[in-house]
């Protein structure tokens, strides 16, 4: 009955969910061209990603996001 | 968590009090319908959920009046607590009126048990199989929790906020659609150019109507080609005036005029001749002398060069230079009429020139100064009469201004006026060209916007991703628990591989088995309610199992209605095999299925509960203590006398399979599930045909123990005579109870040794066991 058990517990101690690589590996690009924006996003996974994020917070994320890329409101 | 003790207070059917007590042990608590053992499910269901129970929600929107005693007294209050193995409390209190209150011993415990899973701790009996008639996305909603995976769905989750916010902070299907919208604009005007050629062409158009260096930026190219051309637009009409007076005076060839008259008076200059007017028609009349001489013999002075010539030769003389002077003359009228052409045309080219004001104005514009001092200075130049001889000065003046002018007409005139539609046309497209930058801004931040969107959506990918392989491993380890189950419960039944199984659609599991041998996408194909029902409840213990659960007990609610004998005794093996030592609150009308889970249940594991009867919302819930024994039989004759020989002989049917497994007890072998469904009555069939192996020694001989074997007869005897009786019609009488009693009592009372006080299997030898003292014994066969 337990097997299943000590999977789930083996599956939580395995790195292979590490929000972190995962974003490490998929924002390439996104490093190339704007550094600081991959940078913040590396930052958010530590945290804030791994909660909730109302509405608000992810509006606050977005706005940082888009000002990191160069695309401020001003300038749309 | 276990649980210690659930206590109801005018609760659903529960009245003043109903105490469930666990003691920190596994319960089996048997009632028959409508005895209230739902109220202690629907308790632990309402205090979990912070006032919700699930199969009240469509009836009831007002918790306050569906879980209350209808005939709570005023000034009571409703409430349900839950005692805890720490020693903690959590409490549901339910006012008349007013809000709903849950407390507890602390804050945390009550923050601890309203996160328990409800669909992992609660199981119904109409809900057995709910999770198999889930939808795919359902079940994997309801396994999320389950799966560890919540706080990655929150990422993920998370990720299309953060998505959803860029695309909704950067207005990005606006500026989506304002790019293709100028994107379609350039593409008539400029198709398929690129950034480099579109500004090529912008500047080469922009030539025609103003000077604009290349290394300006393309808004400005446009912007002063729209300037050129909006002053062109107020102006078209000088312009069309100039194009046309420059039409007309390159018509005019004052040059070439200007050049037959400097001809004509080279030519003059050759032949100088004076008085020619007044010499030609004296000349003319020289017949009129001719004929006044008499003697031809004489010299007559010539007229017109005075030579004396003789008469005979004055005529000739005299048509000689008449012919001179008339080629001078003609010379001369050539001349006159070069000059006078010349001069006509001049005046023509002047005329035309300041014949229309507009053109006048485009003349003095700073670019036409050059031109415009060439027409002044033409006007400036004083003409003589043609039939005078024109001033070497005068011709070299004129020489200059039409060398230099013509020329600068000859080229404005082939420079035509634009017509209206051109200048629009044109004027359209650098306007539309004046959009050039927005796009470009548009396509540079659109592509920013995109990187940073598919960035988000590629660690969307990758999380999903990574959570369907978690999902597959996790699904893949509970499937071998469920099949587990199943093939306990089913053993050796065509029905195998039994597993969850993630969909290929995202966030969807399956339910999957072999029928047959045959794959099967939902098990609702083929198997029957009973049986999707103790598949639903192996998904559910397989599930139940979790690891940052497995402290807390599992409710099991009359899950065994619909499978028949045979398997629910597997489910009471599978009970019995300890569940991965959770805590299990089971409840169940199934008087017999309650007698074989006491048999085979260990006691130091399990506590058993019987409701009494509901008889009235005032009375309410009874519970009656942990196990039956012969007291609580007794007690049972005041209150409850028909209940009474039911105890006695659940008494029976506990205690007797327990002595005949110690005492090895030979049973003939029945079939299929009828093994585990003696009755006290058989046992003590047995025991009597086997009376002879229980022996009491009588100083140092050993005899059979008569006086257990006329025991069990007689308590035999009453049991099917009264309590079978009673447990069907409930008609029992004070003094038969009693009797039964006693007579049960009496016929246990025989496996206890009166000297020693211990069993009679207290001590096993190899071919017998005995108690203590050696006084009784038990041959083993």
């Amino acid at each position: 009955m337990a097997s299943y058990i000590d999977s789930i517990e083996k599956m939580k101690k395995k790195p292979e969910f590490n929000l972190s690589k995962i974003l490490d590996a998929t924002t390439n690009r996104l490093k190339e061209a704007f550094p600081d924006a991959q940078k913040y996003l590396l930052e958010l996974s530590k945290e804030e990603l791994q909660t909730h994020l109302t509405s608000g917070q992810a509006l606050r994320v977005a706005e940082t996001l888009l000002e990191k890329i160069g695309v401020k409101a001003d300038s749309r | 968590m276990k649980i210690d003790t659930i206590e109801l207070s005018w609760f659903r059917g529960a009245a003043t009090k109903a105490t469930l007590k666990t003691g920190f042990k596994s319960v089996v608590v048997y009632g028959e319908n409508a005895c209230g053992k739902s109220s202690f499910v629907d308790a632990i269901e309402f205090i979990i959920t912070q006032g919700k129970i699930e199969h009240l929600k469509n009836e009831f929107s007002d918790c306050n009046n569906c879980v209350r005693n209808t005939e709570t007294p005023d000034g009571e209050d409703c409430k349900a607590r839950i005692y805890f193995e720490n020693g903690g409390y959590v409490e549901a209190h339910v006012p008349q009126t007013g809000r709903i209150r849950f407390e507890a011993s602390s804050d945390n415990l009550l923050t601890a048990i309203q996160k328990w899973d409800m669909q992992r701790h609660i199981l119904r009996q109409d809900e057995v199989s709910d999770f198999i008639h889930l939808t795919k996305s359902k079940k994997y909603s309801v396994l999320s929790p389950l799966l560890g995976l919540q706080e990655y769905e929150e990422i993920a989750q998370n990720m299309v906020r953060i998505r959803d916010s860029v695309l909704e902070t950067s207005q990005y299907q606006m500026l989506q659609g304002e790019f293709a919208t100028i994107r379609e604009e350039i593409n008539e005007v400029l198709p398929n150019a690129d950034a480099e050629t579109r500004k090529k062409l912008v500047h080469s158009r922009a030539k025609k109507y103003a000077q604009v260096p290349m290394d300006e930026t393309v808004d400005t190219i446009a912007k002063t080609a729209i300037t050129a051309l909006e002053t062109l637009l107020q102006d078209k009409e000088p312009q069309v005036k100039r194009y046309l007076v420059m039409q007309s005076l390159n018509k005019i060839p004052i040059k070439k005029k200007l050049e037959s008259v400097i001809r004509s008076q080279d030519k003059l200059a050759k032949i100088s001749e004076n008085y020619i007017d007044h010499k030609i028609p004296i000349l003319e009349n020289t017949g009129k002398i001719l004929e006044s001489v008499e003697d031809l013999t004489q010299k007559i002075e010539c007229p017109a060069c005075g030579q004396y010539i003789l008469g005979t030769e004055f005529k000739d003389h005299v048509d000689q230079e008449l012919g001179k002077l008339k080629k001078v003359q003609e010379a001369r009228n050539q001349a006159v009429a070069e000059k006078q052409a010349f001069t006509v045309a001049l005046s023509n080219f002047i005329s035309q020139y300041q014949s229309e004001n507009a053109f006048l104005e485009w003349l003095s514009l700073p670019e036409n100064k050059g031109i415009n001092s060439l027409f002044v200075r033409l006007t400036e130049i004083s003409i003589e009469e043609p039939t005078n001889r024109w001033s070497t000065a005068l011709i070299e003046k004129l020489k200059v201004v039409t060398n230099e002018l013509c020329p600068m007409v000859k080229k404005e005139a082939k420079i035509k006026a634009p017509t209206t539609p051109t200048i629009v046309d044109d004027l359209n497209f650098f306007r539309v060209c004046l959009k050039i930058p927005r796009l470009e801004q548009l396509e540079s931040t659109l592509a920013k916007i995109d990187l940073l969107l598919s960035t988000l959506n590629d660690s969307y990918n990758k999380i999903r991703e990574e959570i369907a392989n978690i999902t597959e491993q996790v699904l893949k380890a509970i499937s071998q628990d469920i099949a587990k189950i199943w093939s306990l419960i089913h053993p050796g039944q065509p029905i195998e591989n039994v597993r969850l199984s993630p969909s290929e659609k995202d966030k969807a599991i399956e339910v999957c088995l072999k029928f047959y041998g045959k794959e099967q996408p939902d098990p609702r194909l083929t198997l029957s309610e009973g049986y999707r029902n103790s598949l639903g409840l192996s998904i559910f213990l397989a599930l139940a199992n979790q690891s940052n659960a497995k402290e807390n007990p599992i409710v099991l609610d009359d899950i065994v209605s619909s499978l028949d004998r045979e398997h629910r005794g597997k489910v009471t093996q599978l009970l019995s095999s300890g569940l991965a030592g959770r805590q299990v609150i089971l409840f169940t009308h199934d008087r017999e299925w309650f007698g074989e889970l006491r048999r085979f249940l260990e006691p130091e594991n399990w506590k058993f509960f019987t409701l009494k009867k509901w008889e009235s919302p005032q009375i309410g819930i009874e519970v009656l203590p942990s196990s039956y024994t012969f007291d609580e039989a007794e007690a049972l004759i005041s209150t409850h006398i028909g209940s009474c020989g039911n105890a006695v002989r659940a008494v029976m049917d506990t205690e007797l399979p327990r002595a005949a497994a110690k005492l090895k007890l030979a049973m003939p072998y029945m079939q299929d599930y009828h093994n585990d469904d003696r009755m006290a009555t058989e046992f003590l069939d047995d025991f009597i045909s086997q009376g002879e192996r229980f022996r009491i020694k009588d100083i140092a001989e050993w005899k059979v123990h008569q006086d257990a074997i006329d025991a069990w007869k007689e308590a035999r005897r009453l049991l099917i005579a009264w309590a079978n009786r009673a447990s069907h019609g409930r008609s029992l009488s004070t003094p038969e109870a009693r009797t039964l009693i006693d007579a049960c009592k009496k016929a246990l009372s025989y496996f206890d040794c009166v000297q020693c006080k211990k069993k009679v299997w207290a001590l096993e030898a190899p071919n017998y066991v005995q108690c203590q003292c050696g006084s009784i014994r038990w041959k083993l066969e």
